[in-house]
């Protein structure tokens, strides 16, 4: 089982690299270098990130069982508490900011809800109520901490957390027509919770299924992103090449939008290449979670596997358009200490399931 | 344990992202390369005019007019930065150390132009863009200009960039001209005198040069505010206060419209927009950035008793016939509390004309803290006037709750004694003053003060005025009381019986624990269907006699040059 975890580890230091190329290209504006703290920032973040995986790699994950409810209890008070304290951005309040680092408690909350529900779906023996106790109780506590990520305001990471919740459930062995319906009931409610979207949200969505009613608003953000992609074409326009990039046509381009400078300077090569070191990740992923001693390890790993799988899809989705804008980070990739951080600390319970087996 | 759930949405998500741009890098590449070779969009911002503020004449109080300024665009210097700045610096004059700092300041991304000598004389400004040819730009800004100093920065407050909120937004070219309004009516009304930033979109070759004009987005000028102030009562207003630490307040006693507000000592706000003395303004020991109207509080003394006056009637407690004997104080407890003078038998309007205090620590004694604190509460003290300018307090209307509360001791007798001549822990703005004396010149109205009329040709919808519900007969009466201040020689205000105005109202004198009180005036005129509620507020002016002399250079000024 070593093997996997080598994998994973060699895929993750391609990954490093890449996202190391990318940043230091991003960060230029027409041949000059500006904003080399990012920069730096990020390498540092990189290399501490490895000792918390080497760290995180030894506790026995089976603490994450005993401490489930304290880490979800944890999470929320952080949730609440930003709301207070938080540092605010753009009519938005989710960052503590201490000693120049910044802290988004979100990241946590989306792990402390990744073990609750492993706890949660661990099926040790023959219950009743199945459905209040497995499936509603879970779906619950997760709405909570939606409630107060989705109000920061950041609808994305919140939708993330309810789809944690589907994937996991769907992977147990409690029967899948409960979630069918909880799938349906709220698709068939979603339209009503429009009007609970601030206006901001509202207008990324509408520019989602529209860009050009604002080219020059949000729909700027989106149209500049598919330029970019699609110039690279097949080979890309090479390292430091990328015109929509260099030029500054591109917002967000380190955090949110680094695949759009990958695309465009790698072209679809680097795209696929990416796109295969992922699913080489999460395949190993899968492989320790089939491996995994006890069905608890096998939902945290699976967890791990959804989480890294939803980051993927929803942010290469939303630069190229096929997804809202939502402003979640892409994995291992994008700059981003917390995000970068929680990563890393999954990976991390990764590797000590695999641990716990041999 | 079944990972295949997971693993095909895996796989059927990986195939629609590399799909997707399979789509658009091979079968569409072509056409978004030749998209991304010609199709450069620029957004160049440029700031909205902010709407002007005009006073109830229609004379203009503040406006914005162009500043030039000497801009470069980073990417387009071709020489080295340092040589580039040498010679900006020796056709200018100006230190190069100066110009690489403002530079610093204002750089947002290298293809927006950054200005890097601000506010020069046109004439000038083309002169230097002609000698370094094409290498800079001139670029015309709004600056806030106010047409005086110092007679509005308390109601006006000021403008400001608004680069902070766009800290994390600047690099990618988002309008970072937006300037918001701080305190005064700059801040009440900002959403209206805003305006909207335009922006023209551009298009530029792969070398950051302009060669096409795609469009533009109209910029769209803030809407015009007209005040209730008169400029030439405000004027009068601020010189009366000269050489004093206090608030003038003139009002319309119908309506609530301010006519003058002036709190003095004030400070220039143009010169603390540019920077200037701007420390000396922010330590200067009289806080001249206070607006001492709204923002400060202070013990009433006696401009309290005609509401206690009127309260002691409504309650019944006194009739108009009801004496009580001034031998120059009471003894209560151990404490002796004293008045002015020895008044001898006193009616109420007598007492309110000669403010005796005896006659009112009486009437404290007989309505009790409690109701004290209710007619206080019932005339709103306690809270704020809702006037049209941000950061107003509110009063402060002690009672038993409140001093346990805050001060961990109980009640007492001298409390009350002290609360019935507006002393001890009761305080309140002198705005609310004025508003409390002009429910006698309403005839029993509470109005809500403002400052803006007009926005455009619209009238701003204002809080109508609250009824008191209280008898008119005993208004009238406390009114008589009130005019006699003026009309009687033993008057406390008899100096301002000679302008003729028939003025009638209340002075106060309170003491502050330092060897100077502070000196109150509130009244009203003309008796009949009064029209003008005045308020002098002296801080630390030693007796309410100097604040007559302030009300009466106002008034006769007034008079003189027939400004009403």
């Amino acid at each position: 089982m070593k093997k996997n975890a080598l994998m994973i580890i060699g895929c993750v230091l391609i990954l490093n690299v890449l996202s190391i190329l990318c940043l230091y290209s991003s960060l230029h504006q027409a041949g000059e270098f500006v904003h080399k703290d990012i920069f730096y920032k990020q390498i540092v973040w990189i290399a501490v990130s490895w000792i918390v995986v080497g760290i995180v790699g030894f506790i026995n994950y089976r603490v994450y069982f005993d401490f489930s409810f304290i880490i979800y209890g944890i999470s929320l008070g952080l949730l609440i508490a930003v709301k207070f304290f938080g540092r605010e951005v753009m009519g938005a309040k989710r960052w503590f900011s201490f000693l120049g680092v910044n802290f988004q408690p979100s990241e946590f909350a989306k792990l402390a809800i990744l073990i609750l529900l492993a706890r949660f779906f661990w099926l040790k023996r023959e219950e009743r109520n199945l459905f209040l106790k497995k499936v509603m109780a879970p779906l619950g506590l997760v709405f909570v901490s939606f409630l107060l990520i989705f109000t920061q305001p950041d609808l994305g990471t919140g939708l993330v957390c309810v789809l944690l919740f589907f994937i996991m459930g769907f992977s147990s062995r409690i029967p899948k027509k409960y979630f069918f319906v909880l799938l349906i009931s709220g698709m068939i409610l979603a339209p009503f919770g429009w009007n609970v979207l601030k206006d901001y949200q509202k207008k990324r969505l509408l520019v989602f299924l529209n860009p050009n009613i604002e080219p020059w608003g949000a729909g700027y953000t989106i149209i500049q992103s598919k330029i970019a992609i699609g110039s690279g074409r097949i080979t890309g326009k090479g390292f430091l090449g990328g015109t929509q990039n260099q030029f500054n046509f591109l917002p967000e381009r380190h955090t949110d939008f680094i695949f759009t400078v990958l695309a465009e300077e790698w072209g679809f090569l680097g795209g696929l290449f990416l796109v295969i070191v992922y699913y080489l990740i999460l395949r190993n992923i899968l492989m320790i979670a089939r491996g995994a001693k006890d069905e608890f390890g096998y939902f945290l790993a699976i967890g791990v596997g959804s989480l890294y799988f939803l980051h993927i899809f929803v942010n290469m989705g939303m630069t190229m358009g096929i997804l809202p804008v939502v402003g979640i980070p892409l994995l291992f990739l994008s700059y981003g200490g917390t995000h970068m951080m929680m990563t890393f600390v999954l990976l991390g319970i990764v590797f000590n399931i695999t641990r716990q087996q041999s | 344990m079944d990972t295949r759930f997971l693993h095909r949405i895996i796989l059927v998500g990986f195939f629609i992202l590399v799909a997707t741009f399979f789509c658009y890098q091979i079968q569409q590449g072509d056409y978004y390369l030749e998209k991304a070779r010609n199709n450069y969009i620029k957004i160049v911002p440029f700031p909205s005019m902010r709407g002007r503020i005009l006073d109830r004449q229609g004379k203009v109080l503040a406006y914005d007019s162009p500043i030039f300024t000497i801009a470069v665009v980073p990417y387009q210097i071709r020489q080295d930065r340092d040589t580039f700045f040498e010679e900006v610096s020796q056709i200018t004059g100006q230190e190069r150390t100066q110009i690489e700092s403002t530079y610093q300041k204002n750089f947002l991304n290298v293809f927006s132009p950054v200005d890097i000598i601000e506010d020069i004389p046109k004439e000038k400004a083309l002169k230097i863009k002609e000698k370094l040819k094409g290498q800079v730009t001139i670029r015309a800004l709004p600056r806030r200009t106010y047409a005086f100093g110092y007679e509005y920065s308390h109601i006006l407050g000021y403008v400001k960039d608004a680069k902070i909120v766009y800290r994390d937004l600047k690099e990618y070219g988002y309008s970072p001209f937006e300037r918001t309004g701080v305190g005064g009516i700059e801040q009440y009304y900002d959403s209206y005198l805003k305006g909207t930033d335009g922006a023209d979109l551009i298009e530029v070759n792969s070398k950051g040069e302009m060669v096409g004009f795609l469009g533009k987005t109209q910029k769209a000028k803030g809407s015009d505010l007209s005040l209730t102030i008169d400029s030439r009562l405000q004027a009068l207003a601020y010189e009366c206060l000269e050489g004093h630490r206090g608030v003038l307040i003139l009002m319309n006693a119908k309506n609530g419209e301010m006519l003058a507000l002036v709190s003095h000592p004030s400070y220039n706000v143009n010169d603390f927009l540019e920077g200037k003395h701007v420390s000396a303004i922010l330590h200067d020991r009289n806080k001249p950035l206070i607006n001492r109207a709204i923002q400060a509080r202070y013990p009433p003394g006696s401009l309290f008793k005609p509401l206690l006056a009127l309260a002691a009637l409504q309650e019944k407690e006194i009739t108009p016939r009801t004496t009580f004997f001034c031998n120059g104080g009471i003894s209560y407890g151990n404490v002796f509390f004293g008045c002015t003078k020895h008044h001898g038998d006193e009616n109420i309007y007598q007492a309110l004309s000669h403010s005796c205090n005896v006659y009112f620590y009486n009437i404290g004694l007989l309505l009790k803290v409690e109701k004290l604190a209710h007619w206080a509460k019932l005339f709103r003290l306690d809270q704020e006037c809702f006037i049209d300018l941000p950061y107003e307090k509110k009063g402060l209307v002690p009672d038993r709750r409140w001093k346990r509360r805050k001060k961990g001791t109980s009640w007492f007798g001298g409390d009350t004694l002290n609360f019935s001549i507006g002393q001890g822990f009761f305080e309140i703005t002198p705005l609310r003053a004025a508003v409390m004396m002009n429910v006698f010149a309403s005839g029993g109205e509470i109005v809500f003060p403002h400052i803006g009329r007009l926005i455009e040709n619209t009238e701003i919808p204002h809080r109508s005025s609250i009824p008191l519900n209280v008898s008119p007969e005993n208004i009238a009466i406390v009114r008589q009381g009130l005019r006699r201040t003026v009309s009687d020689p033993e008057g406390t205000a008899h100096l301002l019986n000679e302008l003729g105005l028939k003025i009638s109202g209340k002075t106060g004198t309170a003491q502050t624990g330092r060897e100077e009180s502070h000196g109150w005036f509130a009244g009203f005129f003309p008796y009949k269907g009064s029209e003008y509620t005045i308020c002098v507020f002296l801080e630390y002016g030693k007796s309410s006699a100097v604040a007559v002399k302030v009300a009466y250079h106002f008034l006769e000024q007034l008079k003189e040059k027939d400004l009403l």
